[in-house]
């Protein structure tokens, strides 16, 4: 109900409506007040001048006292007629004569209207100017009734045509609106899958509404073409999603078969290195020195295949999401000094200085120490591997950052440096900086890879900066006290099962058993602490 | 040439506008004349319904009209020579007209008089002291000019669709002038 007055065909047709009424309204006091007085004042003017004419008359006759001559005038003025509609000028006469003479005459039978126009006007004598009575007329009000009613029923006539017209004019404009209309029911219907287009506009129907019609077309139109583009878009990704998710599942796949491949290989391998091991052992010992150059290639082949698919294990791993920590609390400086011992033979190779600035007493650390180990080495060996006759530097401090404390490592070499194109994609398995790398420094590719990740899955992280030809650092930070729960301290990784023996360069690779199992690590401390501190290449800085 | 030809135009306005203010008082002074006429036709009429009019006639029974003027003595008498030429008798009564100046009517009539008739426009001292005679002699004071009964003159024409007679209510009354009924009641009053 609200909505029905604010509907614009609504208004219109009550500002029609009161158009009418003010049309009607003036019409009609225009005809009451101007018509009907000048009708009656038409009438009011004949009767009189009828009167005045025959008054004349009658005064030039009653001097002569002729009583037939004045009933004839009488009768004459009585019967006087309209010749077009046959009724009488005069309904009613009354001579009245101070001789005591009446002459009263009738002839009302037509008249119904109830109106008269009265006139009364005195007699003289013509010869005596006296005065001798007076004439009194009734001029028939049926005239007035007439012309009162004509004018009426022109003006209910001209009301009503004006009303019509007005009525029709509000219709064209209401209909003018009915496209609106028809465009709001197209629109409500509209299904947004199907984008119908409006229903095509009728004939009549104006330029503006029809400029409207193809403006919302043009809008569905274009809506119709970006949702293509949406769907196409949509579909791109989604096959992009499955591409992923089928490589990342090949990925898998392939990282599982890797790591049960690993695992396969190592049986027969660890066979290999130990029996070669007995057999240099026996050659001593039977005195067949000549085989023992060849014992000791088999020997250290084999240790340097394990160490390979120790790496493809631990890359396996990581990136199959399975690699397993195993957390302890240790003291950092002894893990250093371990990992020291591990690569300083290749340090040494290249001719290099090694400086450690490191707090004897800079604490405890919870994390998976063989790990740390493993990454240190691999970063320290990188160093010596790329540097000759350069200059190592080793920093480790503490330091809080992000509200955790952290240990901060910082290996700083002289060497060879790294192009900036390559750095960006240096942790990723199997990089190397430079093709011609493999040739002529040998290794896989996969140490910075594995670093990062343990780095990673302790919470840590390795960064890079070197400039080409000047020389590199590298920065890991890991965290004091990492946090980890009790399953994953249960849990020990099968490579850390595996016994190992330190030696001092190898094929091509630049570490050196990463994967030294407790057992071994503690008799390759002892054997070599003593020695490190003799070693002059080797200088210790205290911080 | 053209300021010739706009003193030329201005001179044929100026001629034309002289002509109009000649022409149109005589125009007027037509419809006066109309007017006039008609009212000296219906004067004695009047005259002849007062109903005291034995009490207003001379020893010898003339009916005696007074016919002032101010300036236009002619007129008046020749206004005089139209009525009597018309009407000789009223009720039978020999009629007789004084043609006299304003100046010359005084308060005390030494021979009774039927009716004043004012045959000249006057002014307004000249006009309400012959209004005055006529209260003071009971007599009506006719006017034929327009506007005169509103200012005071007894009866004068009203003239519309029909003419008739137009009385000054007040005067009639003042004057105690008699008029039949009858008569009163078809004319035009006044009041
Ligand atoms: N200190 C360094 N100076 C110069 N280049 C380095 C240094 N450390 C790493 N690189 C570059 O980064 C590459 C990747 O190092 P990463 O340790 O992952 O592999 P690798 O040493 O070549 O082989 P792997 O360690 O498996 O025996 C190296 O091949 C080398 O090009
Ligand atoms: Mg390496």
């Amino acid at each position: 109900m609200n909505d029905f007055f604010k509907r614009l065909t609504t208004r219109i047709t009550i500002a029609f409506m009161f158009l009418v009424l003010i049309v009607s309204a003036a019409i009609y006091y225009y005809w009451s007040s101007t018509i009907v007085t000048m009708i009656y004042n038409g009438e009011q003017t004949k009767s009189e001048l009828l009167v005045s004419y025959y008054s004349q008359i009658f005064e030039s006759i009653l001097d002569e006292k002729d009583a037939q001559k004045l009933d004839r005038l009488t009768n004459e003025l009585i019967l006087l007629t309209d010749e077009k509609s046959g009724w009488p000028l005069i309904t009613e006469l009354k001579l009245e004569l101070f001789d005591g003479r009446v002459i009263e005459k009738r002839n009302d039978g037509h008249d119904k209207s109830g109106v008269k126009f009265e006139v009364e006007t005195p007699i003289f004598s013509k010869k005596s100017q006296e005065m001798l009575g007076t004439l009194q007329v009734f001029y028939n009000g049926r005239f007035y009734q007439e012309l009162i009613n004509n004018t009426r029923k022109q003006m209910l006539w001209a009301i009503g045509i004006i009303a019509l017209i007005l009525l029709l004019v509000q219709r064209f404009v209401s209909g003018l609106l009915k496209p609106l209309r028809i465009m709001a029911q197209g629109l409500n219907v509209i299904d947004l899958e199907e984008y119908h287009r409006l229903p095509v506009p009728r004939k009549g129907v104006s330029v503006e509404i029809q400029k409207v019609w193809s403006a919302i077309n043009a809008v569905f139109e274009r809506l119709k073409q970006r949702d293509g583009e949406l769907i196409a878009e949509h579909r791109a990704v989604e096959a992009a999603l499955r591409d992923k998710l089928e490589a990342e599942s090949a990925s898998q796949a392939k990282s599982q078969f890797l790591a049960n491949m690993s695992h396969e290989l190592r049986t027969p391998l660890n066979a290999i290195i130990g029996y070669s091991e007995i057999l240099q052992e026996e050659v001593l010992e039977g005195g067949h020195e000549i085989y023992d150059p060849d014992l000791r290639k088999i020997h250290s082949s084999g240790k340097h295949l394990l160490s390979l698919i120790n790496d493809i294990l631990d890359i396996s791993k990581i990136e199959a999401g399975k690699m397993q920590l195993y957390i302890e609390v240790f003291d950092l400086y002894q893990v250093i000094q371990d990992a020291l011992i591990t690569v300083r033979p290749m340090i040494e190779k290249n001719g290099n200085d090694i400086v450690l600035r490191c707090d004897e007493n800079i604490g405890l650390m919870r994390g998976d120490k063989m790990k740390v180990r493993q990454v240190l080495q691999n970063i320290l060996s990188n160093a010596g591997k790329f540097t000759h006759q350069g200059q190592i530097e080793m920093t480790v401090n503490h330091a809080v950052g992000d509200g955790k404390d952290w240990f901060n490592f910082m290996v700083k070499d002289t060497g060879i440096g790294i192009g900036e194109e390559q750095l960006g994609k240096l942790f990723q398995a199997f990089v190397q900086a430079d093709a011609s790398t493999t040739r002529e420094y040998g290794g896989t590719g996969l140490g910075l890879a594995i670093s990062q990740g343990f780095s990673r899955a302790m919470g840590g992280e390795i960064t890079v900066e070197s400039k080409l030809g000047i020389g590199t650092r590298f920065n890991l930070r890991l965290p004091v006290e990492m946090e980890g729960n009790g399953e994953t301290e249960q849990s020990v990784m099968p490579a850390e099962k595996i016994q190992t023996v330190i030696t001092n360069g190898g094929v091509g690779g630049d570490r050196v058993s990463g994967h030294a199992g407790p057992a071994s690590e503690k008799t390759l401390n002892q054997e070599n602490e003593s020695r490190l501190f003799e070693t002059k290449k080797v200088r210790y800085e205290k911080l | 040439m053209k300021y010739l030809n706009n003193k030329l135009s201005i001179k044929a306005i100026s001629v034309f506008c002289v002509l109009l203010l000649y022409l149109a008082p005589s125009y007027s002074d037509e419809l006066e004349e109309r007017r006039i006429k008609i009212s000296l036709a219906i004067f004695p009429k009047i005259v002849a319904v007062d109903q005291d009019l034995e009490s207003k006639l001379p020893r010898d029974n003339d009916v005696r009209f007074l016919f002032v003027y101010d300036n236009n003595k002619s007129r008046a008498e020749a206004l005089s020579e139209l009525l009597k030429d018309k009407v000789t008798n009223i009720a039978g009564k020999p009629v007789r007209v004084v043609v006299i100046n304003v100046r010359d009517v005084s308060l005390i009539f030494t021979e009774r008089s039927a009716a004043i008739f004012i045959t000249e426009r006057l002014d307004k001292t000249q006009f309400d002291k012959i209004v005055r005679v006529g209260v003071s002699e009971q007599i009506m004071v006719f006017s034929p000019y327009a506007g005169d009964v509103e200012r005071g003159a007894t009866v004068g024409v009203a003239i519309g669709n029909r003419v008739r007679p137009y009385f000054n209510i007040d005067t009639l009354n003042a004057s105690k002038v008699n008029i039949l009924k009858k008569l009163l009641k078809v004319s035009k009053r006044y009041e």
